[in-house]
């Protein structure tokens, strides 16, 4: 395939208070491990009554690409943004039929189930273009040659679910510079940290031999949308909460998600030439990593974290401003209760902290199922994550804590 | 009557068994907090009644061990009905129904590889938690 040649220019991105805005809607980086344990959790409510998953997973976009329509983008930026965002490279056939021939959620997802059709994004995406109902009729993952989709004749009734104003924190806190904050002497420079990941091409290329996906540091990565994660993560524990299931056993799925991302994703850059190039050599401690892994994490759309205390591998205290899922939740339902509310961020402190705590990733171990098992993901020696904080609670920004 | 029986199956064993049939298929292992955590969410969606996994052991009768290979086929991509006859090791009477309630392991089950599985998320008001409010 090859791109059109009048590609449109890279989308303009807007950073602020941690979050990177591409018209108009925050986008976050997550990868492809993330990406299927998160699908795997919501299609865990297969067959509930009044719950539908895979409407969930395919509707939940169509909102979104109706207001960058509402912006101004047409379909051919849709379809750039498709595989800038790494999603992809979508194409049309015939009036009725599309094809995806490389696709993130067809090419990069794990299934721990029987193998099924999985591109319920690039449908509710493809909703959203021609505003019409969309199926998918054929998946990679089903080892069909491309991903096929076929636009259906039937009306098309999806919601808008950002209904409520929720702005950004605009003061937040410089590194350290908070009152509760522990003194730290490091000499890891967050800032030129932050500078150099902006310059990496984490965007999906479709030219000459590029597959249109964003594979880097052993995972592959999407450009996605905050508010999709946020919907079909919340909607799903709201279902599960609703019929029964234990608060610690839903939880326990979606912070296993962020953990399990955390392992290949944070495993992946602290185990790459970049890190080895640009912040090994600013890293005098094991701790001084902790540092430098929260700069990038700075850089992802995700918040803005900052570290208050460090108890050597006792305790792992952070805060988040503006992070994407309490900014998220206030802007589609009331305030809640509820301070364990921001499950990303809590399987990938955890697994952040078990980087470096409980195995050690500077001895550069294989990032591979049998490490992950065996070592990184046993019980034996693992830490707990609480929440103490939460923006979807009231509070100004979130907290964790990480202790034994 | 039949339906009535009750089986126990070992959670460590039944786990164990599940990433050898996994591995024999060449997927990849699952780990025993994510197995426990989706058993008991789909035990519940499925039979409407929840069933703690991450106990040592579980009780299960007959229609919730049908149940059991449903989901171990479906979910994990497993067909386990030689192991599972295999696993059950002992049965009892059902005394009574439940419905949305723990199980707690009887007194008569033998020790498990590991102890009670524990999760990662810390539930309810720790000290640091009272120290700051």
């Amino acid at each position: 395939m090859s791109a059109s040649p009048d590609t449109p220019p890279h989308p303009q991105v807007t950073r602020t208070g941690g979050h990177n805005i591409i018209g108009g809607l925050n986008r976050i980086y997550h990868c492809n491990y993330y990406n299927a344990y998160l699908q795997m959790t919501v299609l865990l409510t297969e067959g509930m009554i009044d719950h539908e998953p895979e409407c969930l997973l395919t509707d939940s976009v169509t909102p979104l690409v109706y207001l960058l329509k509402q912006r101004g983008y047409s379909t051919k930026d849709l379809l750039f943004e498709f595989s800038y965002c790494g999603f992809g490279f979508l194409r049309k056939i015939d009036e009725k039929t599309w094809e995806t021939p490389r696709s993130h959620y067809g090419e990069a997802i794990c299934i721990q189930g029987k193998p099924h059709r999985s591109c319920y994004f690039t449908s509710g995406y493809l909703q959203g273009i021609l505003e019409k109902t969309v199926e998918e009729i054929a998946c990679k993952v089903m080892d069909a040659p491309v991903d096929k989709f076929v636009v259906q004749d039937k009306p098309l009734n999806v919601e808008n679910y950002l209904t409520r104003k929720f702005e950004l924190q605009t003061t937040i806190p410089e590194r350290f510079t908070f009152d509760e904050c522990q003194t730290f002497s490091t000499r890891v420079d967050e800032e030129k940290i932050i500078n150099n990941v902006r310059q990496l091409p984490l965007y999906g290329q479709c030219h000459s031999d590029e597959t249109c996906l964003i594979e880097v540091f052993g995972v592959v990565l999407t450009n996605h949308f905050a508010d999709y994660y946020n919907r079909i993560s919340y909607e799903t524990y709201f279902a599960l909460r609703e019929v029964g299931v234990p608060e610690e056993d839903t939880k326990e799925m979606f912070i296993q998600a962020g953990h399990v991302c955390a392992f290949n994703t944070y495993g992946g850059i602290m185990s790459s030439s970049e890190w080895y190039d640009l912040v090994a050599p600013m890293c005098e401690t094991r701790e001084d990593w902790l540092h430098g892994m929260i700069a990038v994490v700075n850089t992802l759309g995700w918040g803005v974290y900052r570290i208050e205390k460090i108890d050597v591998e006792k305790e792992f205290t952070v805060r988040v401003y503006n992070s994407y899922e309490g900014v998220g939740y206030q802007r589609m339902y009331p305030q809640t209760n509820d301070k364990n509310i921001s499950f990303l961020a809590m399987g990938g402190l955890l697994g952040l902290v078990h980087l470096l705590w409980k195995v050690d990733i500077r001895k550069k171990p294989q990032l591979n199922e049998d490490f992950y098992f065996n070592q990184f993901n046993n019980p034996e020696n693992s830490y707990s994550i609480e929440q103490t904080h939460a923006i979807a609670a009231g509070d100004e920004y979130d907290r964790f804590i990480v202790s034994k | 009557m039949a339906e009535n029986n009750v089986h126990l199956i070992n959670t460590s064993a039944l786990f164990t068994a599940l990433n050898t049939n996994r591995k024999n298929k060449g997927l990849t292992q699952i780990d025993s907090s994510l197995v426990a955590s989706k058993l008991g969410i789909l035990f519940t969606l499925k039979n409407k009644s929840y069933v703690n996994f991450k106990n040592e052991s579980v009780e299960l009768n007959e229609y919730q061990l049908t149940v059991l290979k449903e989901i171990l086929d479906q979910h994990f991509n497993v067909k386990m009905t030689h192991e599972i006859s295999i696993l059950i090791t002992q049965q009892h009477h059902e005394k009574r129904v439940s419905t949305l309630h723990h199980f707690t392991a009887s007194a008569s089950v033998q020790s498990s590889l590991f102890g009670k599985i524990k999760g990662f998320l810390k539930i309810g008001r720790s000290n640091i938690q009272e120290r700051i409010a």
